[in-house]
This record gives C-alpha cells, structure tokens and sequence, in this order.
C-alpha cells in the first residue's frame, strides 16, 4: 500500500548494541520541517515580490485613472469632489497643498496650474477606485481614523504620500497596525490618543479620559 | 501625556488672511477683527480674537449670542515660542511686514464683547480648522494645565466646523450677487434660512462618517436653490 505524503513511520528501532539510533520519525520530521521551511522561503520571497508589484501596478492604475480625470479641468473635478464625493474644502486645499482661497478662485473659474489638476484629477481617481473596491462612501471612508483610539484617519494616509497602504486596507490585505507600523514605526507612541469624545448628558459631545 | 501642538508652517493656521477674507464667512473662533475696543481694556481700539467655542457662539436661528469672548492681539517683543509661552497664542503672518513673526494674543487679556460691533468688513484673518483646535489647545490648557489632542478637540468641534463650512458655500451663493444697502438683510435672512434647513442634519453630523453625505446633501440642495 502506498503511503500518503508525510506519512509517518511509527516504529523506530534500536542498534544491537542497544544504542538508540536517530529514530526514523525524528528524521522524518526532521525533513518535513525542512521542506516546509524552503517552501515558506519561497512562497514568502513570492509574497513579497508579488507584494511590491502589486502595488507597483495600483499606483499605475492610479496615475492612468487621474490622467483620464484631467481632462476634466479643475472647476468640475472641484465639484465632482465637493458635491458627488463630499469632501471638505479644507481637506481639498490641503492634499493639493494650497489654501482654501485658492480653491476658491479655481471653483469661479480662475485656472489652476497644471501640477494642482492633477493633484485634484489623483484624488477624484483615488475615490474612484475606492468605490471600485468596493468602499461604500469613499469619502467617508477617508475621514474615519485607521484604527480607533489613534490619530491618523484615511485621509491622513493619502496625504502621507501612501496611497498604496489605502488600497491595501480596503481590500483588506493588511491590517490597520501593518498600515501604520509603515507609515511611521513609532506610531503606537506618537499617535495614540488619551482622549475620546462622546456624548454627554446636554446630549452635546464632549471630551474625557479614553475608556 | 501629549505635548501641547504646533503647526508645520504659519500657512497653515489661517484660512483667510487679509485681502481673502470672504465677507460671507460665518463669524467663528479665531477670526480676527481689527478696530475693536474691548470693554474694559483701556487702550482704544484694536486688533481682536473671537475666542468663544465654536459650539457655543450661535443660538436661535443661527444668530449668534449677544455676548462672545474676545482676546486682544498684539505684536510681542519677540515671537511667542509655541513651546514654552503656554500664555499666548502665536499668530505669525497674521499680516504681512516687520514683525509679522510676532503676532499673538494672551489668553490673559480677554473680555466680552457685544457680537454686534464685530464688523464683517473689518475682518482680517480667519483660522483654517487646525488652527482653530491649535487655540481651543491652548485655551485648555491655560485654563486648566492639562492638554487634549487635537485630533480629539477636531472631532468633537467637527461638526461646528462643517456647519461652518457649508454655511459659508451657502451664504455665499446666496449673496453673490446682492447690493451692499441690502446685504445686512439678506445676509440675516440667509443665515436664518440655511439655519432652518441644516437641522434637519445637526444629530447625524455628531458623526464623523457622515460629514461626506451631509456636505454632499447640502452642495446639492444649494445648487437646485441657486440655479439661474
């Protein structure tokens, strides 16, 4: 009868001279654990390189989806963000590293650079693929924090130059500790938050120590 | 425990400064007013912080309270150090030229100003949201030692901050276009009205994860108001 892979030998012997030998079950295993250590080798050198392209690939995506959105001209990617999405101003203004006013100017028509079309063009195509993902209210999705108790939000991560993280979280491929462990590795000391807010008795919300 | 906050740069304290200051921007905590005399104080008119939370500055109608706090700005001998003058608020560029740098106001120098003779033209400077919960920072701890992270003061003053937000999109769609003899009214009116409409979103709007589909709702609305 054939054995199943891994199968082990269940009887071990000893020498004549009642030295016990390397029982054929240690080495078995001996060999299991070394075929599953090439194996985890491998497939975790594949994950990483599968890893790192993947997110090669998304940020490409990104890049072709904005390009496509930036035809549309900053007055109506401003609406389309603002109105459909519902972002804030303020939010706007600071992932394209302007301020309010100059968002403004462009809402009434004035031009903006071509660099600031395609800051707004990259965060009208973010949201896009975030709905593609699907997140239900990208929008929403980016005000939110990462992970409770911490200071971060979506919105934070974009702005830190890492739409990539965005993507992964949304699919769920990492956790938010992984996400953050990669934006900063002191995050659990620098954004961890005391406080919390909630409501009060006046039914108004207040601030009090973490719970 | 946190350490009190600062900003990056000084641009990112204000939301409009100067020449940009829009007229139809709700009054707030942290616009400065210049030609205010603050009763009092005896050294006539000058520049002022509104200073009263954010929360607690509008009632009926949107109106807001008779009475709100102010501060009095002052440019110091030096500028105020973020870390160390836990006294001050610094404001620096809050206008252009020498001495830009030290701008500021003690949060010791306060007093309660009736809301009615804070002139909109006389506006110089609005903070933009994080300069706003940079004070509110400040103003804790001033009063009490102990400090709260901004990003826990943001959340718990966001929704005054989105109502703010859209309440200036709407204001200032609204009166665009109205002539200066009529703009007090219709500036009164307006607020009256985006006040009776928002709130109908004053409970959902506790809520972080739904600030994108109110500003969404309101923008919409405002559109199908507004459209010529």
């Amino acid at each position: 009868m054939s054995r199943a892979p891994f199968e082990l030998d269940i009887n071990p012997g000893t020498t004549s001279s009642g030295v016990r030998e390397t029982s054929p079950v240690s080495q078995t295993l001996a060999s299991i654990t070394r075929e599953f250590g090439r194996l985890r080798d491998k497939t975790s050198f594949l994950d990483e390189n599968v890893g790192v392209d993947h997110r090669r690939a998304q940020l490409q995506t990104l890049e072709l989806v904005a390009r496509e959105r930036l035809r549309e001209g900053a007055q109506r990617l401003l609406e389309d963000l603002s109105v459909r999405r519902g972002l804030g101003w303020t939010d706007i203004a600071r992932v394209v590293g302007v301020s309010v006013q100059a968002i403004r100017k462009w809402r009434a028509g004035q031009p903006a650079t071509g660099e600031n079309q395609l800051s707004l063009a990259r965060l009208a195509a973010l949201l896009d693929l975030l709905a593609d993902v699907p997140v239900a209210s990208p929008a929403a999705w980016l005000e939110v924090p990462v992970l409770t108790g911490y200071a971060p939000r979506h919105m934070d991560v974009y702005y830190g130059g890492r739409p990539d993280l965005l993507f992964d979280l949304a699919h769920l491929r990492i956790t938010p500790e992984v996400a953050l462990q990669e934006l900063d590795p002191d995050w659990r000391d620098k954004w961890k938050l005391d406080h919390e807010v909630f409501t009060a008795a006046d039914d108004n919300l207040s601030i009090r120590r973490r719970q | 425990m946190a350490d009190l906050e600062s900003p990056s740069s000084p641009d990112e304290l204000y939301r409009y400064r100067g020449d940009e200051v829009l007229l139809a921007r709700p009054v707030f905590q942290g616009d400065v007013f210049e030609n205010v005399a603050i009763p009092g104080f005896d050294d006539g008119p000058g520049l002022a912080i509104v200073l009263t939370h954010a929360c607690t500055m509008r009632g009926p109608g949107g109106m807001l309270k008779d009475r709100l706090l102010v501060g009095r700005v002052t440019v110091s001998d030096s500028p105020k150090r973020w870390r160390g003058d836990f006294a001050f608020m610094p404001l620096p560029e809050l206008t252009p030229g020498e001495g830009s740098a030290n701008w500021c106001v003690s949060l010791e120098d306060v007093g309660a100003l009736r809301a009615g003779l804070l002139d909109v033209n006389r506006r110089i400077a609005c903070l933009s949201d994080r300069g706003v919960v940079l004070l509110q920072q400040r103003q804790a701890h001033h009063f009490t030692r102990y400090v709260v992270e901004t990003s826990v003061l943001y959340e718990q003053t966001g929704p005054a901050l989105l109502e703010a937000e859209l309440m200036e999109d709407w204001l200032d769609a609204h009166l665009r276009d109205v002539a200066e003899r009529d703009w007090t009214a219709a500036h009164e009116a307006q607020t009256r009205a985006f006040d009776e409409y928002f709130a109908q979103y004053r409970q959902a709007a506790k809520e972080p994860s739904r600030w994108s589909s109110i500003r969404s709702a309101v923008r919409t609305e405002l559109a199908s108001r507004t459209e010529t």
